[in-house]
């Protein structure tokens, strides 16, 4: 059999080049980014503060960091380290990141998941900062067991805060008990002391797809919003959503639409919800199904119950990825990646109908190197392309509608 | 205490025999890099070729993993290579898992390109990153595309239908 002979480049430790007809391929060697700087990030993520404050948290070197921005994203100060402690496996993964949120009174929140074994079992950790970022507080485990991953945090009006994840408890009881149970539940905790504290933690759905981001709104009345990746029966790996009830005791799937994606695999691919000031939910997801496959998009106006036909988005030929969906006032925006070999460009296109019809897509930023998930963010004011790229760094680009 | 010379010579010859006894992939990892895609295909043109994608942040492809070693032992008319969506930083974990699942004689590849998107269009254009995900890569160079578990079945039939037809 004939050997490959590749390109030898400094990334690669080589063998030494010995007189044989079997040239040895070249090996891997290490070669990662392990400094705890911006640069060695794989994902970032922001929150903003009044008075056009934006932080960012990131991981890099086994490190969590949050870095504030005194002009909305144009410059950044020196990270702060979320956490002294020894380096963790932080999980991000893009999919998988830590979040931060900012609160009314000027507390932050972070929080992240720290990978403890092989099988990708995570503990959710939680950190305050009370001083704008300068310091962080000790991360705190919010369980004892192992097993969440995904976790999302969002603050109702009242000032609660939902904290959400997927949860692998009742897997691994079903596992110690002999059973097979390869699904994740999903579970909600709340806390009225603005992070400190933490009420609920209590798996409420079960069979979620257990390698897709959950995604998280509130609804108008004050209560979360969950959307994602379901497993309805055998595998179908098919999109649900469901609100907590108001004693925090429910929180009942509804499907989104019925792609019939059959998959026994990790699409690592979660959904993106909103809700509009007229309380219609708005979902975007990715399905290979057997139904339709691509990037879709569908509008809920009686809490999830009935959802439009979905419609498909994206220019199919520059396989679209990572959809992103937001109402932001009277309009709604989508966006989401596409890559044509050679380049990668975030889109966008915006509706001012409640998403029945959508303005032209157009590029909004591009890279030619590795790129984190877009993510559509608003500062308060208006839409926001969040975008960190190997090669130019983290960008905050305003979005404005073409009509 | 006495000190041993080894002549240097000795060392090469060892190193020789080493290399002539053991497959020159066993327990490395190599760089899937640019065209690394379409060269494997070249390399292995003719024959039946199985490239399963897998990743250590996938648990169906960890349940899946062992019964390769299987699926190559029935088929040894067919290739077999794996190629792992983590990056080299992992390579240590990586070895640990193909050894675990009995794999270290398989030729195995890590994406070694932090451009993900751009390996994942030169593999199959339409691949998002699913996994598992395997190509079939028929005696006529037709690749088909399986996202999820390949059952026996599935392998059995391409491997007596398209994949095994000469071209």
């Amino acid at each position: 059999m004939k050997r490959l002979a590749l390109a030898l480049t400094f990334m690669f430790s080589v063998s030494p080049a010995l007189a044989h007809d079997h040239a040895p391929k070249p090996r891997v060697a290490v070669t990662g980014c392990a400094e705890p700087i911006l640069a060695c990030a794989r994902s970032a993520t922001p929150a903003f503060g009044p008075g056009g404050k934006v932080w960012i948290v990131w991981s890099a070197a086994g490190q969590v960091f949050v870095s504030a921005s005194q002009d909305r994203g144009g410059s950044f100060a020196e990270p702060v380290a979320v956490s002294e402690q020894p380096p963790a496996t932080i999980d991000d993964n893009g999919e998988a990141r830590p979040k931060l949120l900012a609160l009314a009174d000027g507390t932050l929140v972070v929080v992240y998941g720290v990978r403890v074994d092989k099988s990708y079992n995570a503990v959710t950790m939680i950190s305050r900062s009370t001083d704008g970022g300068q310091s962080f507080s000790t991360p705190v485990r919010l369980l004892d067991e192992v097993g969440q991953r995904f976790e999302t945090l969002v603050a109702a009006p009242g000032g609660r805060l939902y904290l959400a994840w997927l949860d692998r408890r009742n897997q691994r009881a079903a596992k110690a008990a002999g059973q097979i149970y390869n699904d994740t539940g999903v579970a909600v905790a709340w806390s009225d002391d603005g992070g400190v504290s933490f009420a609920g933690k209590r798996i409420l759905a079960d069979y979620s797809c257990d390698c897709c981001r959950l995604a998280a709104t509130i609804d108008r009345d004050g209560l979360p919003v969950y959307a994602w990746r379901h497993v309805y029966g055998k595998n179908l790996r098919d999109h649900a959503v469901a609100k907590l009830s108001a004693d925090g005791a429910a929180l009942t799937p509804l499907r989104v639409s019925e792609d019939e994606w059959a998959i026994d695999a990790c699409p690592m691919h979660g959904p993106s919800l909103s809700v509009d000031p007229a309380g219609s939910w708005h979902v975007a997801w990715y399905t290979a199904g057997k139904r339709r496959q691509g990037l879709f998009y569908a509008r809920s106006d009686d809490g999830g119950v009935t959802f439009s036909e979905p419609q498909g988005f994206g220019h199919p030929a520059r396989p679209p990825s990572r959809p992103q969906v937001m109402a932001s006032g009277e309009q709604v925006w989508r966006l989401w990646k596409e890559f044509d070999g050679v380049t990668t460009t975030v889109m966008a296109q915006s509706s001012a109908d409640h998403g029945q019809s959508w303005d032209a897509p157009r590029p909004v930023a591009a890279t030619a190197d590795a790129s984190d998930h877009p993510l559509l963010v608003n500062d308060g004011a208006v839409p926001l392309l969040s975008w960190l790229t190997r090669a130019e760094g983290y960008r905050l680009l305003p979005l404005a509608p073409s009509h | 205490m006495t000190r041993f010379v080894v002549p240097r010579s000795l060392i090469l010859l060892a190193v020789l025999a080493v290399m002539l006894t053991a497959p020159a992939w066993a327990g490395e990892l190599r760089p899937f890099v640019r065209g690394s895609h379409a060269a494997l295909v070249k390399e292995y043109a003719g024959r039946p070729l199985v490239i399963h994608f897998w990743s250590l942040t996938c648990a169906p492809c960890l349940v899946e993993l062992p019964q390769w070693r299987d699926v190559q032992r029935r088929h040894p008319e067919m290739d077999l290579v794996l190629v792992a969506t983590d990056s080299p930083d992992e390579s240590a974990k990586l070895e640990r898992t193909l050894a675990r699942a009995g794999l270290s004689g398989v030729e195995s590849w890590v994406f070694a390109d932090s451009f993900a998107e751009r390996l994942r269009f030169e593999v199959d254009k339409s691949w998002r990153g699913e996994l598992p995900m395997t190509q079939l890569v028929g005696r006529d160079g037709k690749i088909e595309a399986v996202t999820g578990s390949v059952t026996a079945e599935t392998l059995k039939t391409w491997l007596g239908g398209r994949g095994g037809v000469k071209p």
